[in-house]
C-alpha cells in the first residue's frame, strides 16, 4: 500500500472560518512520541511511496521546531529507502520566515486557502478574535519562492463570484482547488448544523452550503472562466475532471472508490488512525491506535467498505448513470454527515452531472 | 450501466485549446501511470498533495 497520510498535528486553529467542519481552539499538539511512532508505522506500511500531509487545525501553531523532527525521524525509519513526500496544508497567517526557509529547504510542497475575493475571503476566514486576514495571508504565501496551490470552499457567497474569484487568486498561487462545501451535519450529534437529513436537493441543509444546482451552476461558471484564459492556472477539480475522462478513472479522492477506504488515511493527534481526518472523532471510522499497528488490518477493512458502498449505490440511481466511474457517488463520509448513510450518493449529484455533461460536450466538440 | 467512451484519436481536434492541453496530457499521464510505480493520479481534498510532483 501507498497510502497518502492526512495527519492532523493538532486541532488548535488561529481562526474561526465560519464553514469550517470541526471548529476547535484548544486540543493538544502531536507528542513527540506518538509523532515519532506516526512515521515509523507508516513507513513500515508503505511498499514504494510515501505521502505525509501535514494538517490541522492550524498546523504551524505547533512551532518550527516540531516541523523540524520530521525529517531526521523520516530518514531513520525508511528502511527500505521509499520515495517520500511532505506537503503542509495552512491557512498562511503564521507563515513566518522561518517556516518559509525550512519548508524550502526540506522540500515541503505548501497548500494554502484563500476564499477567492477580499471581501469573500475577509467574511468567513476570520481570526478567533474576528479580525480579518486576507493581506496577511497574502503577504504571507508572497515569501515563498515556489507559489502555494490554494483551497477556495464554494458557498452561497462565492455564487456569481466565479470570474473575480479566478482571476484574483491566480497572481499568488500555481493552482487552485475549488472545494465543494463539506457539511457539519446531522452526525456527529455534537454539531452545531443541521438537526434533520435532507432529502430535497432544492432545500439548503446549511445556511452556507449550496443546493446541488447552484454548486453545478456555479462550477460551469469557474470552468468558463478558466477555458477562456490565455494563461491558465490548474484549477481543480476541472482539470482532474477532464484528465478521468480521457483516463477513464477518477482522480480527486472526492470523485473515487479508491481514496478514502483505500489511498488515504487520517491520524489524529492523540496517534489514532481513521479511513479519511474527515471522519474524525466518530469511533465507527477509526482503525486504531498507532501504538496498535492499525494499518495492518487497514487493507481489508477498506476493501469491505468499498463494496459495500458500491453495492448498495449501484442498486439505486447510479446504476444507469453514464458518469459513474468519474463521480463513484462521491464522498461517503459527506453522504455520512448530511444523511447519516455512508452508503447514500452525494448532495452534489445533480449539480457534478451539470459539470460533467458540459466539459464532456466541449470534449467532444472538434475543430 | 451506461458507459462513457471517449474518441482519444480526436483529442488533437479538441476546440479549446486549454481543455486540449489538459486532455493530451491525460494521455501522456495514462502512460506513465503504466511504467512508473511511483506515480498516483489519487489526490485528496487537501489541495496541499499534488501528485504529479513524483
Amino acid at each position: 500500500m501507498n497510502p497518502t497520510a492526512i495527519i492532523e498535528v493538532t486541532e488548535n486553529c488561529n481562526l474561526a472560518c465560519t464553514f469550517c467542519l470541526r471548529p476547535s481552539f484548544t486540543p493538544p499538539v502531536m507528542s513527540d512520541s506518538t509523532l515519532e511512532k506516526v512515521i515509523s508505522h507508516i513507513l513500515e506500511c508503505c511498499d514504494q511511496r510515501a505521502d505525509f500531509v501535514w494538517h490541522g487545525g492550524e498546523p504551524l501553531l505547533t512551532g518550527l521546531k516540531f516541523f523540524e523532527k520530521i525529517p531526521p525521524l523520516q530518514r531513520k525509519y525508511n528502511n527500505t529507502h521509499i520515495a517520500i513526500f511532505n506537503n503542509i496544508q495552512t491557512n498562511g497567517t503564521t507563515l513566518r520566515r522561518e517556516f518559509v526557509d525550512f519548508f524550502e529547504r526540506k522540500s515541503f510542497a505548501v497548500g494554502t486557502s484563500i476564499q477567492g475575493t477580499k471581501d469573500i475571503h475577509d467574511s468567513s476566514r476570520l481570526t478567533v478574535n474576528g479580525k480579518p486576514t486576507y493581506y496577511k495571508v497574502i503577504k504571507r504565501i508572497s515569501q515563498l519562492k515556489e507559489k502555494p496551490s490554494s483551497i477556495v470552499v464554494l458557498t452561497i457567497e462565492t455564487l456569481g463570484r466565479e470570474e473575480e474569484i479566478y482571476y484574483q487568486t491566480k497572481p499568488h498561487v500555481r493552482g487552485m482547488r475549488v472545494s465543494e462545501y463539506f457539511p457539519r451535519g446531522i452526525n456527529p450529534s455534537h454539531c452545531s448544523g443541521t438537526t434533520q437529513p435532507f432529502e430535497k436537493s432544492t432545500e439548503r441543509p446549511e445556511p452556507l452550503m449550496p443546493t446541488s444546482e447552484e454548486y453545478g451552476c456555479s462550477m460551469t461558471r469557474f470552468y468558463e472562466t478558466w477555458k477562456n484564459d490565455p494563461n491558465p492556472i490548474d484549477l481543480r477539480p476541472i482539470t482532474e475532471i477532464i484528465r478521468s475522462f480521457v483516463i477513464g478513472m477518477s482522480e480527486g479522492c472526492l470523485y473515487s472508490q479508491e481514496a478514502c477506504a483505500h489511498s488515504v488515511i487520517g491520524v489524529k493527534s492523540n496517534g489514532e488512525f481513521y479511513t479519511c481526518i474527515r471522519g474524525a472523532p466518530e469511533q465507527k471510522f477509526s482503525l486504531g491506535m498507532v501504538d496498535n499497528k492499525p494499518l495492518r488490518h487497514y487493507s481489508q477493512f477498506a476493501e469491505t467498505l468499498k463494496q459495500e458502498r458500491i453495492k448498495k449505490l449501484l442498486e439505486g440511481s447510479c446504476r444507469k448513470c453514464e458518469f459513474w466511474d468519474y463521480c463513484n457517488g462521491g464522498c461517503p463520509l459527506e453522504s455520512w454527515k448530511l444523511y447519516g448513510d455512508l452508503d447514500h450518493k452525494t448532495w452534489y449529484c445533480e449539480g457534478r452531472k451539470i459539470l460533467f455533461e458540459y466539459i464532456l460536450k466541449d470534449l467532444q466538440t472538434t475543430k | 450501466m451506461e458507459t462513457l467512451e471517449l474518441d482519444l484519436e480526436k483529442l488533437d481536434f479538441v476546440e479549446n485549446p486549454n481543455v486540449r492541453e489538459v486532455a493530451l496530457s491525460a494521455v501522456d499521464l495514462k502512460e506513465r501511470m503504466k511504467r512508473d510505480p511511483l506515480y498516483k493520479i489519487q489526490g485528496t481534498y487537501s489541495e496541499a498533495y499534488q501528485g504529479e510532483r513524483a
